[in-house]
């Protein structure tokens, strides 16, 4: 032994008596008789926030529009009373350019409040619940560490915002379109039809044979408009569309006008900067059929209107969207006969939705079929119990262009407080690492052509010294017949 | 709030529960206060880290009690909360040196001195993986194979990181000889 090992050595033992001789006069359980409740209790309530009197402040430089925003412009929501940006007394957000948007609180958060499906799951005869979580799809800009609500992978340095054009009653559970406009895109409107002239404008429209719609355009002023749509036919999207005008950049809400007045047809229903408060909270569980074989993911979501829809929209197009009572209800999985419905949702008893808290889940890991199981739910699990709870992600694989690629829709991850980045590895090899900032979908290039072998990919978090926090451990993926 | 007692419910109850506990109190509270102390260099902050980690095994004992390694992931616990301590410290220097202009050596007591200090300074330094390998490896004296377990790497990765880092620690304490 060298040494240099020898010197380390004779450390490490210095080390340990002086480590043995600290702990003797400590007391060990020090802090096991702190009141309150145990630390997941905590980590559950955290994100689910109600803002009390709010300030977000965009740092950076070159600014412009929204000050002093009162929150009460005009949308409603089913009981008629205004929505979403009604909630924050006092919001003043400055759009600049930056690449960060820095929050700044005032006032706590409030206490969680219960809501009416917070258990939920299948009726065990139709479907038999294996886990189930307590989550939140949505990041909150008010709190603490909070960032800006990014949709569809398509994040902006500026303020974006949202609006939401549907059916007031129930709307999250029937066809809708989120529109969004950027200030600072650099992305070329692109799409696999011609574009459709509207107002002077191009626009790629594309109607996707999953029945999400995509529309983007250029706007004279550099700015992009950008919309994508859950149900909605190509006649209605172009119906929207034609119903537009650009609202001027200094507006509260510089996004578009809506004039559409013909009966029935889908109203603006909510609207806010992306930069504002969103409150929501959700749980969720899994099932398994078990003469299929399917799992099934449940979700039910309570909160603001725009959380309500953004669960539905930003994610693979789910199996079945329903209220149930003042709870949206998702379920996501494959469509079969065996599958469960909405009617089959219920609130699990307490001492069952413990127990499935803690359940490790029942994925279909083993070697899902490409081509046969498009997206197979996977999960995320903390390296370390105590450091966050195991949630899903959706593991979509498809072949498009003579190129395989993966997708991982983050909707339903929970990522953990340490968490730093996503790192993807495919076949043992980096595929793509990336911030958690990122929502929506991410994903890359699996190789060329159908695939022919099996691969084998590994999601993960990580903190900014490339630690795991989180893992989906090894996914293998086999052709399908 | 249901299900969650206090340690002394629990040690007053002397369930066999709370023996599992004591036990592995006793096993693994002197370890984790050494294994923080190699890389904070303070006493306190050490003491602070073994109870935390204590309190949240305890939180989590019905988990935890059952695993086949309750040591291993007790020093998993312990090492992020000792990054969790850095983290803080870095924050501190930050706004020290915002406030008052200059940078000053941290006010810790030391509970190491002389090469120890600049040793295991060099050993706090590390990346993350190579820290915790190198401090798993010395300090507790554990195997490659039960190092990997811990740290949740191949053992391949493991003998890398502690190759790195014992380059890194043998050629800074080389220069800073010099």
């Amino acid at each position: 032994m060298s040494d240099f090992e020898d010197q380390i050595r004779a450390s490490a033992e210095r080390v340990r008596q002086r480590g043995s001789a600290l702990a003797e006069g400590a007391d060990p359980k020090a802090l096991l008789n702190r009141d309150g409740p145990a630390r997941g209790d905590e980590r559950r309530s955290r994100w689910i926030l109600v803002a009390g009197s709010v300030a977000v402040v965009a740092a950076g430089v070159a600014g412009l529009v929204v000050v002093g925003r009162q929150g009460s412009d005009g949308a409603a929501n089913n009981d008629g009373t205004p929505v979403s940006t009604s909630l924050l007394v006092t919001t003043t957000t400055i759009l600049k350019r930056s690449t960060e948007v820095e929050p700044v609180i005032t006032g706590p958060p409030e206490e969680a409040v219960p809501f009416d499906l917070s258990r939920p799951i299948a009726d065990p005869e139709v479907c038999e619940t294996v886990s189930a979580q307590v989550f939140s799809r949505t990041l909150l800009p008010p709190y603490p560490g909070g960032m800006p609500l990014t949709l569809f992978a398509r994040p902006s340095s500026l303020p974006i915002p949202i609006q939401i054009i549907g059916q007031e009653v129930d709307g999250p559970a029937k066809p809708f379109a989120v529109l969004e406009r950027f200030f600072d895109s650099d992305r070329n409107p692109w799409g696999r039809e011609d574009p459709v002239n509207i107002g002077g404008n191009d626009i790629y429209l594309d109607n996707h044979l999953n029945g999400n719609g995509e529309a983007v355009w250029n706007l004279p002023d550099g700015s992009q408009g950008y919309l994508r749509s859950r149900g909605m036919s190509r006649d209605e999207l172009l119906e929207i569309l034609n119903a537009l005008t650009p609202r001027p950049t200094d507006a509260n809400v510089p996004g578009f006008d809506y004039n559409n007045s013909e009966p029935g047809a889908p109203q603006l229903v909510v609207e806010q900067m992306n930069t504002d408060a969103v409150r929501g909270q959700g749980a969720g569980s899994q099932c398994h059929v078990v003469e299929s074989g399917w799992v099934y993911q449940i979700s039910a979501n309570e909160g603001e209107l725009l959380h309500r829809f953004v669960s539905v929209i930003d994610r693979p197009p789910p199996l079945e969207v329903g209220t149930i009572g003042e709870t949206l209800v998702i379920i996501s999985g494959i469509a079969d006969p065996s599958a469960p419905s909405i009617d089959d949702i219920v609130n699990a008893d307490e001492a069952t939705w413990r127990g499935l808290l803690g359940a490790p889940g029942r994925f279909p890991l083993v070697e899902p079929p490409i081509g046969v199981v498009r997206d197979v739910l996977v999960e995320l699990s903390p390296a370390e119990p105590t450091r966050g709870e195991s949630s899903s992600l959706t593991l979509s694989i498809n072949e498009r262009e003579g190129v395989s690629n993966y997708e991982i829709y983050l909707a339903d991850a929970v990522i953990a407080d340490a968490a730093q980045y996503w790192k993807i590895e495919v076949d043992g090899r980096m595929s793509l690492r990336t911030t958690v900032g990122s929502q929506g979908v991410i994903g890359g290039r699996l190789g060329d052509g159908v695939l022919t072998e099996p691969v084998t990919i590994r999601i993960s978090t990580t903190d900014g010294d490339d630690f795991v926090i989180q893992s989906t451990g090894d996914i293998r993926l086999r052709p399908g017949p | 709030m249901c299900g969650v007692r206090t340690g002394s419910q629990l040690n007053d109850e002397k369930t066999s529960e709370g023996k599992a506990f004591d036990e592995f109190v006793a096993r693994e509270f002197n370890q984790i206060v050494a294994l923080a102390l190699a890389v904070l260099r303070d006493g306190d902050e050490a003491l602070e880290v073994a109870q935390e980690t204590m309190a949240r095994a305890f939180s989590a004992w019905s988990e935890v009690g059952v695993m086949d390694r309750p040591g291993g992931w007790a020093r998993r616990v312990a090492l992020n909360l000792v990054t969790d301590v850095l983290r803080r410290r870095t924050r501190r220097k930050k706004l020290h040196l915002r406030l008052v202009g200059e940078h000053k050596a941290s006010s810790n007591s030391s509970e190491v001195e002389g090469w120890d200090t600049e040793f295991w300074g060099e050993v706090a330094a590390l990346p993350r993986r190579q820290r915790d390998v190198t401090v798993l490896f010395y300090v507790h004296d554990l195997s490659v194979a039960d190092i990997a377990l811990i740290v949740d790497v191949p053992e391949g990765t493991v003998k890398s990181d502690l190759s790195r880092s014992r380059e890194t620690l043998r050629d800074k304490l080389s220069r800073s000889e010099r």
